[in-house]
């Protein structure tokens, strides 16, 4: 309910540009946004009506994650995805310095050190074939120029 | 041209080595995702689309449908062997494949999901084949508020199925429509939400989306509680099913079929509601109706029935009328406007034989189907020993290599995983992610189509009643919020009474 208020009274008098020529208002580049953002709007009243008012218990974040299945390390998951988040934000900054396939090898390895996977020189080997795998395909099979970076330049 | 004619210049299409590998693979890399449980259809067929740019338009496009295909069959496999479906769609096989594995009945389970499936797969495409065209025909008589009112109605139905309350499904397809707002605009080419970045000039890149609310929350899934296993993998056991208990069965998975063909058909439905459909009317029909739930093959056959008689008829939209049924679908869209085709009435104008060759295909792919899945149920031990820990971050990087090279662009990488994060919180509020994404496809297409009746009429909004086909539409779109609130109000009352007695 709030993003349709603030989409309606911020974002799209802001972001929206209309031109001053627009013969009707149903033509104009705002019409749709401004439609988008009262159903948002509207549909957002409802729900929260419906939570305050409703039978069924909200769904909790927590609640919502509790399956009964075994899980191998529940502890700190916040600090698990805090960490999943670092390495896809390292994953954007290194791509353009180390190159995508050195990148995506680390990533991986990151990413399977954060999930204490069972089987780490498997994980390991993967990591290094599926950068290199997916390299050969893209950059000499789909004609893709995969980035390579300021280091190393494969074939 | 007629239905032979068509089908003759189609031929030399598919009757290639490179079509016929595409289809076989694509039928196997289905079978093998849908099999291990973490991996669905969806994101397999997600992530195959990046490797369809550097084919030809039908070669990608018949892996991609192979992989549809072959995903929905192979999440049977986890269903019967280990209790876990691998696709939602599967979970309906479960009741009585699960049961019957239990009993060491397993390989015969298997075997009847497999020609349950094979069966529903060839009907749900000789029905793709029959109504596709004639349905293109009459689309070709639409103008823009024909397509607005179809398009809508499109979007109802599936925000409306998509979750259990209505609202939701409206919100994640308002806040779709709403993203696809980003860009510039169509018509005065202003700006609209792209802050100036030039990489948001042309709108939000479809498969970046598609893939980042598909692929990624699962992984984040992972990242939040890694699962060790799934459960005991069953063994096949010594009995295999025989050529009678099809015959007893046959009667079910006919009806499944068509069951599937239907709800296939009317977007937004999909295949695990067939699936149920299908099973719960099989029990009620059967003279063995007391088994049902205990290891009966004919509730397996049945559920396979209906979930893989969706397959093909959930092209019958897309092909006829260019509207995507369900996520799958929505992906292929993406393979089409990739190589330059868009799905609807004009394209069995202008490209006949690409869709001719595409059902050439899937007839192809049903026997194909036939020859992975025997192998694959062989080797489904082999198949869910893969790690989820190297699985997982596998896929990530298929991710990443998938979405850089549709434009060579690292922003596009960017916009996959912020739509990975919005697709894990929406999946942990129970928002669902299908409405967004198909209101984020259909969005342009309902806009455009409604400003291009808007300057037929100068502004006069009695054209989106001009026609009975448009009433249908408004009508159809009426009953179907009517039914939805409805049945959520009774949903409401229900829980009120059931909380009402346990607090007694």
């Amino acid at each position: 309910m709030l993003f349709g208020i603030m989409l309606l009274i911020f974002a799209i008098p802001d972001y929206v540009s209309t031109p001053s020529n627009v013969p009707k208002i149903v033509l104009s580049p705002r019409f749709w946004p401004d439609i988008v953002a009262y159903l948002i709007l509207i549909l957002g009243a409802v729900l929260t009506i419906s939570r305050i008012f409703g039978t069924v218990a909200p769904t909790s974040f927590e609640e919502s994650t509790s399956t009964g299945v075994e899980f191998e390390d529940p502890s700190y998951p916040w600090l698990r995805l805090l960490g999943i988040a670092i390495v896809m934000v390292a994953l954007i900054v290194a791509i353009p310095v180390l190159g995508m396939v050195w990148s995506s090898m680390i990533a991986f390895i990151a990413i399977a050190l954060l999930v204490k996977t069972p089987k780490p020189v498997t994980a390991l080997i993967v990591a290094i074939a599926l950068p290199l795998v997916l390299y050969a395909f893209f950059n000499h099979v789909a004609g893709v120029s995969v980035p390579q970076g300021r280091f190393i330049t494969l074939p | 041209m007629n239905l032979f004619e068509n089908i003759a210049n189609a031929w030399p299409l598919v009757a290639n080595l490179e079509s016929f590998a595409a289809l076989f693979a694509g039928v196997a890399i289905g079978v093998i995702a849908g099999a291990i449980p973490g991996m669905s259809a969806t994101m397999a067929v997600a992530l195959t689309l990046p490797f369809t740019f550097a084919l030809q338009p039908i070669t990608g496009i018949l892996l991609l449908l192979g992989v549809y295909k072959g995903g929905i069959f192979g999440g049977s496999i986890p269903a019967i062997l280990i209790k876990t479906p691998g696709t939602p769609a599967s979970s309906a096989t479960i009741l009585d494949g699960y049961p019957m594995a239990d009993k060491g009945q397993a390989g015969k389970a298997l075997g009847m999901a497999l020609y349950a499936s094979c069966t529903a797969d060839v009907i749900s495409n000789l029905s793709l084949i029959l109504f596709a065209g004639w349905l293109a025909s009459f689309a070709l008589s639409f103008g823009p508020p024909e397509f607005f009112t179809l398009i809508l109605f499109s979007l109802s139905i599936i925000a409306g199925v998509s979750s259990d309350s209505l609202i939701k499904g409206l919100l994640s397809a308002s806040f779709g429509l709403l993203l696809a707002t980003v860009g510039l605009d169509l018509v005065y080419g202003t700006n609209r939400f792209n802050f100036n970045d030039a990489n948001l000039m042309g709108g939000l890149n479809f498969i970046a989306v598609l893939i980042g609310l598909f692929a990624l929350p699962e992984i984040l899934a992972y990242v939040w509680q890694p699962r060790t296993g799934d459960g005991t993998v069953r063994s096949l056991g010594e009995q295999h099913v025989t050529f009678a208990e099809y015959r007893r069965c046959f009667r079910s998975i006919i009806r499944g079929s068509f069951i599937g063909v239907i709800l296939g058909s009317i977007p937004g439905i999909g295949a695990a509601p067939a699936a149920f459909l299908s099973y719960s009317e099989a029990r009620r029909r059967s003279p063995n109706k007391k088994n049902f739930g205990k290891g009966e093959i004919e509730g397996v056959a049945a559920s396979e029935a209906g979930n893989n008689g969706v397959c093909g008829a959930t092209l019958i939209p897309l092909l006829a009328l260019g509207v995507p049924g369900d996520v799958i679908t929505a992906i292929v869209i993406g393979a089409f406007m990739v190589h330059g085709l868009q799905p609807g009435p004009m394209m069995f104008v202008a490209n006949a034989n690409i869709i001719y060759a595409l059902f050439i295909g899937l007839i192809l792919s049903s026997v194909l189907l036939l020859i992975v899945g025997s192998f694959a149920i062989r080797i489904f031990r082999y198949i869910v020993d893969v790690p989820r820990s190297v699985l997982l971050p596998s896929v990530l990087i298929l991710c990443v290599y998938g979405v850089y090279a549709v434009n060579n662009n690292v922003f596009d990488i960017i916009v996959m995983f912020a739509m990975g994060w919005l697709g894990y919180f929406m999946m942990r509020f129970d928002i669902p992610a299908a409405p967004f994404l198909i209101a984020f496809i259909l969005g342009p297409l309902l806009e455009d189509n409604f400003r291009q009746a808007m300057l037929m009429s100068n502004g006069d909004g009695a054209i989106l009643f001009r026609s009975w086909i448009t009433w249908f539409f408004w009508g159809a779109t009426a009953l179907t919020i009517v039914a939805l609130v409805r049945t959520g109000l009774q949903q409401r009352a229900e829980a009120k009474a059931l909380k009402d007695q346990l607090m007694e």
